[in-house]
């Protein structure tokens, strides 16, 4: 018991130590996210269009800087050794790894989410998109779990950045195929959103996906013995 | 041994709030006496005169900026005399939650009245009349999701995330810099910085009550509240000016004077009856005219506030003291009772006078029976007077 709780400590602690490494760069993004929504607030398609692709933009830009900066850097720059000869398991550690880069991303990613739908709900924007827009938010949120599992497996930076550039290269695919759906592109006008079976099972299957990196990652970094 | 902290009450800002709430119920209630917002306000009356012009659009260049202002300096006093933390959650607690409680009920209750007011008026505003053909269509529009003048704490919940996240990013550097900046500089720095977002808009600007961040308001109010956060630290950054205060009184008398002999007959919002509004370099030389009475009225107000207001009076402080729950329920009061007054064949001075009295005395009164008993007093009392103790001492001095 007092083992836990003492790990819990460090945990907490170590997340508290990205959180402060991480804040200067998530008060920037702060910045963006609100004139993003700012931006995409003025309703007007030229500025939806911008806001749109910043906004795209800016959810990945904060997963790839999360994951290298956290994650990939700590090997980089010899923080790893020095913190795995603290007393804290190397579990402890990747635990904490997960936890708040997680946290770090889904936090934003998910008010950046809610502020698109509120600009689409209240806007004369058609309400049609919606589905897009989820379904696009939620790959890249996919795409973030993956190579945060590489960064968190692998701490190298050349697999990280690999995956990224996979996974975004996709996300184009991912868009086009979805707009060529005609299950997807004849909602897209409507005046409410129209969740058919298609985009329900895509949105299914993005979530499993994602759950499951996440549970994958976390079963090889238990069975992980050595992170030097 | 303990040192004993000595507590310095600023009353000139104590009374600045209470003459800045009382000047926001008779602008809002001088707009229904005003020609040139006939077509758009909701209580326009019958009758109109210019006289209701003057003072509504004299006083909404600067008010809101001296309230943008005060916040900033407030911000930074809460800041340094409790912490990151427990600004955060005072914060929250009486800025986000009213807002929060008090925008979905203030809505509804506004709505119901438009409704009576539609059901009871036979002199009907041309609002009212728009709103009426418009329930004649078989599907309505909905009216867009708005934030009502409860767009300040909106708003103002932004200024303290930027707040953190430049803290964050670039410490006191701005600051710094900003102080080192010569009075005409400064001042010119602002106004020219200003100019771009306030062309954005319609003239003269409207208040950003949409459910999204205002960018232009963002960045407008968001330069006076950084003046008054820097004020806190700096006080140079205002008090600079006093020296030459009766010049920039004048300066922001006859920018305003041309800004308002330049405004179109009637203020309809561009969208909904295009042309009306001034374009190109008109525009540009208004929005330049505009941006500069609103900067240097803000700051005489403020420094002719230090010189004139700093005493300390029992009715003021008690106008402070309800200021921010009056700020809260006054509009759709001052609506109801001008919807009432529509009907009347009284003198629209008259109207006037007695729709701002009974605003003010209602919302008084509901502040007796509804808040200064009840849990409520801790979102819109809590410790409203001004005090600087634990400050610095330079500050104590100079502010």
């Amino acid at each position: 018991m007092t083992t836990a709780l003492t790990n819990l400590q460090m945990i907490k602690r170590l997340v508290i130590k990205d959180w402060e490494l991480a804040k200067k760069t998530i008060a920037a993004y702060m910045i963006a996210g609100i004139f993003t929504v700012g931006l995409m607030g003025m309703a007007t398609t030229y500025t939806f269009n911008i806001g749109a692709i910043l906004m795209i933009t800016l959810l990945i830009v904060i997963g790839a800087r999360s994951a290298i900066e956290l994650v990939v850097n700590e090997k980089k720059d010899q923080t790893l050794p020095f913190i795995l000869s603290l007393p804290v398991t190397v579990q402890d550690y990747a635990l904490a790894k997960l936890l708040s880069n997680l946290v770090l991303y889904f936090v934003p990613w998910f008010i950046l989410l809610v502020s698109m739908l509120v600009v689409i709900v209240s806007t004369p924007i058609y309400n049609g998109v919606i589905p897009l827009v989820v379904l696009v938010s939620m790959y890249i949120l996919m795409a973030y779990c993956f190579y945060l599992g590489t960064a968190l497996l692998s701490y190298s930076e050349g697999y990280t950045v690999a995956v990224m550039i996979v996974t975004n290269l996709l996300l184009n695919g991912f868009i086009i195929g979805l707009m060529w759906m005609p299950q997807i592109n004849q909602t897209m006008e409507a005046a409410s959103a129209s969740w058919n079976p298609t985009s329900l099972l895509i949105l299914a299957a993005l979530i499993a996906i994602s759950l499951a990196a996440l549970l994958l990652t976390a079963y090889l970094q238990k069975r992980k013995t050595s992170f030097l | 041994m303990n040192v004993v902290q000595r507590s310095v009450r600023l009353h000139y800002l104590d009374n600045l709030r209470a003459f800045a709430m009382l000047a926001g119920i008779f602008f809002h209630a001088a707009l229904a006496y005003s020609p040139m917002m006939h077509n758009v306000w909701p209580t326009a009356d019958a009758a109109n005169h210019w006289g209701f012009d003057v003072f509504a659009w004299s006083s909404h260049l600067f008010r809101m900026p001296v309230f943008f202002m005060m916040a900033g300096f407030f911000a930074a006093l809460l800041m340094q005399k409790r912490g990151g933390l427990a600004f955060s959650k005072n914060r929250l607690l009486r800025i986000a939650l009213p807002l929060v409680l008090f925008l979905p009920i203030l809505s509804v209750i506004t709505m119901w009245i438009i409704g009576d007011a539609l059901a009871h008026v036979t002199h009907k505003s041309p609002f009212l009349g728009f709103v009426q053909m418009m329930m004649t269509m078989p599907e309505p529009p909905q009216p867009p999701l708005s934030t009502m003048h409860l767009w300040f704490l909106y708003h103002l919940l932004f200024f303290y995330v930027l707040t953190y996240v430049l803290k964050t990013l670039l410490g006191h550097k701005v600051l710094d810099w900003l102080t080192e900046l010569k009075p005409l500089t400064l001042l010119l720095a602002m106004i020219i910085s200003m100019v771009p977002a306030l062309y954005m808009v319609s003239l003269p600007f409207p208040a950003p009550e949409w459910i999204f961040p205002a960018l232009w308001a963002l960045w407008f109010y968001g330069l006076f509240f950084a003046l008054g956060y820097g004020f806190f630290s700096h006080a140079k950054l205002i008090l600079q000016f006093d020296p030459y205060r009766h010049y920039w009184l004048i300066l922001g008398v006859l920018s305003f004077a041309a800004f308002y002999a330049l405004l179109p007959e009637s203020l309809i919002p561009e969208e909904y009856a295009p042309g009306t509004q001034p374009v190109g370099w008109l525009k540009l030389g208004m929005t330049a005219l505009e941006a500069t009475a609103s900067v240097v009225l803000t700051l005489c107000t403020v420094l002719y506030a230090k010189r004139l207001l700093n005493f300390s009076s029992m009715v003021l402080r008690y106008i402070s003291r309800v200021s921010y729950w009056v700020y809260i329920v006054h509009l759709p009061l001052l609506f109801w009772i001008q919807f009432h007054l529509l009907d009347l064949d009284w003198h629209i001075g008259f109207k006037f006078i007695v729709g701002t009295a009974a605003t003010l005395l209602l919302s008084c009164l509901s502040f007796h029976l509804l808040v200064s008993w009840t849990s409520l007093s801790r979102l819109f009392v809590g410790n409203s007077s001004v005090k600087l103790s634990q400050a610095k001492p330079a500050i104590q001095q100079d502010v």
